[in-house]
């Protein structure tokens, strides 16, 4: 019997083919045994010998073919023990004498071989590296990193897939597997509702605001903020959306993302069609999509998705009480003629995004993450009128650590927007949860508080909005967050979308 | 989002070539010169955006073009956490490959060109002799799935040699291919049938034509030269079929390029210096597994073809030019 191993893209020096070819030989009843690169010659040589298959013949010349003409199926898997031996990389048990902090994936997975997920987070030209070797050792693959290459992403997103495997990421802080937070991630009651999210805070204020209303998480998976672009194409979208559908825990779906490319939405629609499962698209800041489907709903706001997700499972929370309007009008008399801007101050950069998309439409508003040229803010230190930070993008963490991670990176923008005359409302996120920082009331709270001195002893007052994102289970102490803030005065908002509201009531 | 502190591993540039010095000044700070190929014990190659081919090699291994040789101290190259795939970038006088491994320029890294024969004769007897002693080494010699059997059987007619089915393919590629070129009937066929036979990752047929072309290049009298263009002429580099690797030697040496492992051989064999000999023989036949042997037959059928056309009175003089330059 002939068979044939191809080795693709396999580069081994001639010393361990040649002595793979001896010990091959040298088994009793093996009859030939060719090992070779299979460059056209060689595989013609097969051809001549009887040794060649179809294996063979489709490899390319970079492959390492080995040619086996043995006289049973037995003496063949024992030529064959030879291979693995020298050509399988290593991928030793350690002895855990001392627990050491491995250094590879190849360590890790030696003290955890029942690993099924890895988290990477490593600066991004070696991310798709490290990506790909989970991939390839069957994990999945939550990639926190960001500077990854598109074409780095649409690789290992291809290799994913193909291989039944997620790919979170690049850029993906927020998700939660079986229960299970990742890296930026709120403590939600367990449920129903599973979220497929190109969108860190747009997956936590969903989480979130489900479990307020009184539902819960199956599932929710990040894909990465690039993942509906055209070059990717909603590849970890689409697998997350089948996976749900397939989860038997998982009854309503919810799809968060800013509107994708046309050709991406068109496939997300059509693999949306296919789910017997209710199907809730949020697209942030996008227009409503006409189809004819009653299982697919269309939403653009994030408190939307999570109510209409819930009302879906069958929860029919009642809205939240809107005693806040009592107040507008004496907040507005606080504010001079001259006061007529807001500035936002945000660490979520989804929570930004809508508060943007509520605001412009109103307002004219520069941001650094703003898409029209018109609104976009080159100057990042230098700004007049109303203007929305996200905080948490490259141009102001470079060298530092994101302010999800450190709040206090935002404490001397709170100061220098308070020196501004021309500004009324400042409006602030406070995201809980893993990852986040243990007190992010109240490593500002003192900050808010001379802000406020500081606008007094020119005069004015100055008005606080803020939005925590967090529950009861958080592990911050949501209670105490907003106690914190509220003894400060700080007007407390109960979704972004509602703090987005509160200041375009207040400056309207 | 988050910073590492990678800690790398730094060993110092001995030597480069032209072509490293095209690669790292044409290009600015932290760019991706390239990614790693693939990792051996004393060789990392990587490719360029144009899918050339470069060498890092530690200081056992003789120099050549687009070769870059290191200090790495004996350690073993696949030892340090690379990748296949892993970025090369080139950051001030230094060059990172993946996360562990940087390479400094230094003073004392010095410029490579290739060596040029500077003798104006040759002495027929000390060639015979020293091919003599070649035959004697090659028998001894441990070397399998290469040209060796081509040797033993049709130069020395030695037939207890038990040859495996690549060997005898081989022997019977080689035999057709120089008698081509002996009855002046070179044609494609018979250079294409070579490439891309043989083990390893470069096959045993390329090495043999590498060497063979190396010591026309090196020896560039006129009937050397005549061979090596009508060579040139049958093959076409770009759809041959054999590995990247393999491919990039090829195409060194009909660009009239070789190492110094080559070189130093072939000198050796001009010369009346056994010890010379020895040496150069024995860093040629530490290439790889069959690699060295297969260009040392190679070169030596090629310059047997030379002595039987009796045209090595005709010698073409050059230049010493391995001069050492120092970059810094």
């Amino acid at each position: 019997m002939e068979k044939t191993l191809i080795r693709k893209n396999a580069y081994y020096d001639s010393v361990t083919l040649m002595s793979l070819s001896s010990k091959i030989l040298g088994v009793a009843g093996v009859q030939e045994a060719v090992i070779s690169m299979a460059t056209d010659m060689n595989k013609e040589l097969l051809q001549n010998v009887g040794l060649a298959t179809e294996e063979s013949n489709s490899a390319v010349n970079n492959d390492l073919i080995i040619a086996i003409r043995a006289k049973d199926d037995e003496v063949y898997n024992e030529a064959l023990k030879f291979v693995d031996e020298l050509l399988v990389s290593k991928n030793k048990e350690r002895e855990v004498k001392g627990f050491e902090n491995p250094k590879t994936i190849d360590d890790a997975l030696g003290y955890m071989s029942d690993a099924n997920m890895a988290v990477i987070s490593v600066p991004g030209q070696y991310a798709a590296r490290e990506a790909k070797k989970a991939l390839k050792n069957g994990l999945h693959v939550m990639l926190f990193s960001d500077n990854v290459s598109l074409e780095e992403e649409k690789e290992i997103k291809e290799l994913g897939r193909d291989k039944g495997l997620l790919v979170m990421g690049p850029d993906c802080g927020t998700a939660m597997i079986n229960g299970v937070g990742l890296c930026f991630s709120n403590k939600v009651r367990q449920g129903n509702i599973g979220l497929v999210g190109a969108s860190g805070t747009g997956l936590q204020e969903v989480m979130v605001q489900v479990h307020k209303l009184g539902g819960g998480i199956s599932q929710a998976i990040g894909t990465g903020g690039r993942d509906l672009s055209i070059e990717i194409g909603g590849i970890m979208m689409l697998e997350g959306l089948k996976a749900l559908s397939r989860d038997e825990g998982t009854d309503v779906i919810v799809l968060i993302s800013k509107p994708p490319a046309k050709q991406v939405e068109e496939e997300i629609l059509k693999e949306t069609g296919l789910v017997n499962k209710p199907v809730v698209i949020c697209f942030i800041d996008g227009d409503e999509i006409k189809q004819k489907n009653d299982n697919i709903h269309f939403v653009n706001r994030l408190y939307d998705a999570a109510k209409k997700a819930t009302d879906l499972t069958g929860i029919n929370q009642s809205e939240t009480n809107d005693n806040n309007i009592k107040i507008f009008e004496e907040l507005k008399r606080m504010l001079n003629h001259e006061q007529k801007h807001f500035r936002g101050l945000f660490c979520g950069g989804t929570l930004c995004a809508e508060a943007f998309s509520v605001l412009r439409g109103k307002f004219e508003i520069k941001s650094n993450i703003a898409k029209e040229e018109n609104e976009k803010l080159h100057d990042i230190n230098n700004y007049t009128g109303n203007a929305l930070l996200d905080l948490g993008e490259d141009e102001f963490t470079r060298g530092k650590p994101h302010p999800m991670i450190e709040p206090s990176l935002r404490l001397e923008k709170i100061i220098k927007q308070a020196k501004d005359k021309e500004v009324g409302v400042i409006l602030m996120d406070f995201v809980l949860g893993y990852g986040s920082h243990k007190d992010p009331a109240g490593v500002s709270i003192e900050t808010i508080r001379e802000a406020k001195s500081i606008a007094k002893s020119a005069g004015r007052n100055l008005i606080f909005v803020a939005y925590i994102c967090g529950t009861d289970l958080d592990k911050q102490n949501y209670d105490k967050q907003r106690e914190t803030l509220d003894e400060e005065g700080v007007i407390l908002a109960e979704s972004n979308l509602e703090a987005a509201n509160i200041v375009m009531e207040l400056l309207s | 989002m988050t910073e590492n502190v990678l800690k790398y591993i730094e060993l110092n540039i001995i030597s480069y070539d032209e072509e490293f010095v095209k690669i790292l000044n044409q290009h600015q700070e932290l760019y991706n010169l390239g990614k790693v190929h693939s990792i051996y014990t004393k060789t990392i190659n990587f490719i360029d955006k144009h899918h050339e081919l470069y060498t890092i090699a530690s200081e056992n291994i003789a120099n050549g073009p687009y070769f870059l040789i290191i200090n790495t101290g004996g350690i073993d190259l696949k030892s340090i956490d690379l990748e296949v795939g892993d970025p090369i970038k080139a950051v001030g006088n230094s060059i990172l490959i993946g996360t562990h491994l940087k390479i400094n320029i230094v003073a004392g890294s010095y410029l490579w060109t290739p060596k040029v024969l500077n003798q104006d004769s040759f002495n027929m007897s000390i060639l015979r002799q020293n091919i003599s002693y070649f035959n004697k080494i090659i028998v001894d010699k441990q070397s399998i799935c290469g040209c060796k059997y081509y040797y033993l059987k049709s130069i020395l007619n030695i037939n207890n040699y038990k040859p495996q089915i690549i060997e005898k393919e081989l022997a019977k590629k080689i035999g057709v291919f120089l008698e081509d070129i002996e009855l002046d009937n070179i044609c494609q066929e018979s250079i294409n049938s070579l490439i891309g036979l043989g083990v390893g990752l470069t096959p045993s047929g390329d090495d043999f034509l590498v060497g063979f072309v190396s010591v026309l290049s090196i020896i560039a009298n006129n009937y050397a030269n005549t061979i090596k263009k009508k060579i040139i002429s049958s093959i076409n580099i770009n759809v041959i079929s054999t590995t990247d690797v393999s491919r990039k030697m090829l195409r060194i040496a009909l660009s009239g390029k070789y190492g110094d492992s080559i070189f130093n051989f072939v000198n050796a064999l001009l010369q009346n210096n056994k010890k010379l000999l020895n040496y150069s023989l024995e860093e040629l036949l530490s290439i790889g597994s069959s690699s060295g042997m297969d260009l040392a037959i190679g070169i030596i059928m090629g310059i047997i073809l030379l002595m039987k056309n009796k045209s090595l009175g005709e010698l073409r003089y050059g230049k010493d030019a391995n001069k050492k330059k120092c970059l810094l």
